[in-house]
């Protein structure tokens, strides 16, 4: 097992200590001086250069204080390109000499989406509790083949959604806080996910089925996505195509429950999907449209879709994936040739609202995929 | 007594998740113009549009096209019908009467949207369209002599 790197830490705490007494450094020690003498500072309080006197009104009582109402009054439009890399709110005034944070994404184009100060109050309003709002006690025992099934994708999405936590995880910190509504917006999804995880595992083991098989397809699927070079990469992978293709079963799940319990799951979930396909689809467009050298950026583009959209047949001729869902839509194995039907239905809309998304964004997929239109099947 | 459908069944409604604010309040805010729009057994469609805002409908309208509607929820009379009354027998939608449910296969109702953001709407205010909809269960309604008479 590896250690952690060690961190630099006398780099971060300078101040030295002499034996039991601790040492104050000379301004440290010029103020305390001034303290004892009851002199103070107030140098925060007279400085001029704040802008002051900001008084942000709410658009609308009746859902509080917004981020859109803040930002309407003051600093609301970020920089392109901040000349600090410091976690200095944006509007602020900061020492000269603030520590560089070390952030690689600078540049609005690189993380923004023109719907991201919306969308992380859309997603404050709408969040839920797998314990408390789910109608657990609506359980039903169902037969084995259709409990089983229910578990199979149960066990899928508890595997996959944390991906969706890990993945904005590993690059929050890599990017300007001057974009903090990406970061705060990217903060809710890993919440959503860490729910989505809690509420499939919950269900996996709530009604006499279990946890079930986990695939070495998908783990390459999600390992992908968690190591993708660029934040826009794995942001395409993740948002735009494999939370696309999730929110789909997503609708599916509910359009197949048996139980309301069931039902309420895939619902709520749903709600939260879509809030990142739309932050995923957003930004895509902000990144194609901003980037100065867009046409180098699109073909790049184009070349890892072509990649990735491999993922939408391999999804779809999973028998660990299609065949619980065939079994859930044809009411269990014995209605699985019916089921298949509207597996096929997934297939086809699958694809179309994945490439009406790239559309949406200026990538156009349509003339170029070569996902098949329909099932092979 | 409103007829289903008409502005004033749909105000009625309307008026419902006003009285039950906090339950919606707690669903989150919607933004979006919804389009309801249903065939009326050959006597012709009416359109509605909805002005979803904060927790409840803002406005309820008679509208000639749904142009304007960021996405709209298109289907038969009868369908539509069957869900009102099925919503009111259960106190709610049962499983097989959800909105998401019935629109999912493009049959019996369907999902239009100008583009994949506007329809992505549905998805993200699933829930409190669906209460929306489950508070019908408290309106008195008259079914539409031209849907009473397929019975």
């Amino acid at each position: 097992m590896t250690q952690a790197p060690q961190a630099p830490l006398a780099s971060v705490f300078p101040a030295p200590t002499n034996g039991n007494s601790f040492s104050y450094t000379q301004e440290q020690s010029e103020y305390i001086d001034k303290l004892r003498k009851g002199s103070y500072d107030f140098q925060w309080l007279n400085d001029p250069r704040p802008n002051w006197g900001i008084r942000s009104k709410m658009k609308n009582p009746d859902r509080g204080l917004t981020l859109q109402d803040i930002n309407n009054a003051y600093a609301g439009i970020p920089e392109d390109a901040p000349e600090y890399r410091t976690m200095a709110p944006r509007g602020a005034v900061h020492d000269p000499d603030v520590p560089d944070m070390g952030y690689q994404y600078n540049q609005k184009y690189q993380v923004w989406a023109d719907n991201v100060v919306a969308l992380y109050e859309e997603a404050c309003a709408r969040q839920w509790s797998a314990t408390r709002d789910i109608p657990w006690d609506g359980l039903k025992t169902l037969p084995d083949d259709v409990e089983r099934a229910v578990c199979q994708i149960a066990t899928l999405l508890t595997e996959v959604e944390m991906i969706a936590s890990d993945f904005p995880a590993k690059w929050l910190w890599q990017m300007n806080q001057h974009f903090h509504e990406v970061k705060m917006f990217l903060c809710t999804q890993a919440m959503d996910e860490a729910r989505h995880l809690e509420v499939f595992r919950k269900r996996a083991l709530a009604n006499g089925g279990g946890l079930m098989r986990c695939l070495t397809g998908t783990e390459m699927f999600l390992k992908t996505i968690l190591h993708a070079p660029t934040y826009i990469q794995g942001s395409f992978l993740m948002h735009v195509l494999g939370e696309g293709l999730v929110l789909d079963i997503f609708r599916s799940g509910e359009f197949l429950a048996r139980t309301k319990t069931d039902q309420e799951i895939f619902r709520l979930c749903m709600q939260d999907e879509a809030r990142h396909v739309s932050y995923g689809t957003m930004h895509l467009k902000y990144f194609l449209e901003h980037h100065p050298e867009r046409e180098k950026a699109i073909a790049e583009m184009h070349q890892l879709a072509e990649l990735a959209e491999m993922g939408i047949p391999g999804f779809l001729t999973n028998p660990f994936i299609i065949e619980p869902l065939a079994v859930l839509m044809g009411n269990g194995v014995d209605g699985i040739d019916k089921g298949m039907e509207a597996v096929r239905l997934v297939w086809v809309r699958m694809r179309e609202e994945y490439l009406n998304r790239c559309e949406l964004a200026g990538f156009d997929r349509r003339s170029v995929t070569k996902v098949p239109v329909e099932a092979p099947f | 007594m409103p007829q289903f459908p008409s502005v004033e069944w749909f105000q009625a409604v309307s008026r419902r998740t006003e009285e039950d604010k906090q339950k919606f309040k707690l669903l989150g805010y919607v933004d979006a113009d919804v389009g309801i729009k249903i065939d009326g057994n050959g006597a012709g469609a009416q359109s509605y549009l909805l002005k979803f805002r904060d927790y409840g409908v803002k406005s309820v309208e008679l509208a000639k096209d749904l142009r304007g509607a960021d996405f709209s929820i298109e289907g038969g009379l009868d369908a539509w019908s069957e869900m009102v009354r099925n919503i009111k027998a259960n106190g709610e939608a049962d499983i097989e009467h959800s909105l998401n449910r019935l629109t999912m296969a493009d049959v019996p109702l369907k999902l239009v949207a100008r583009d994949q953001l506007q329809a992505d709407l549905f998805y993200r205010f699933n829930q409190s369209f669906q209460a929306f909809f489950n508070e019908a269960a408290h309106v008195p309604t008259e079914f539409p002599i031209a849907e009473g008479a397929r019975k």
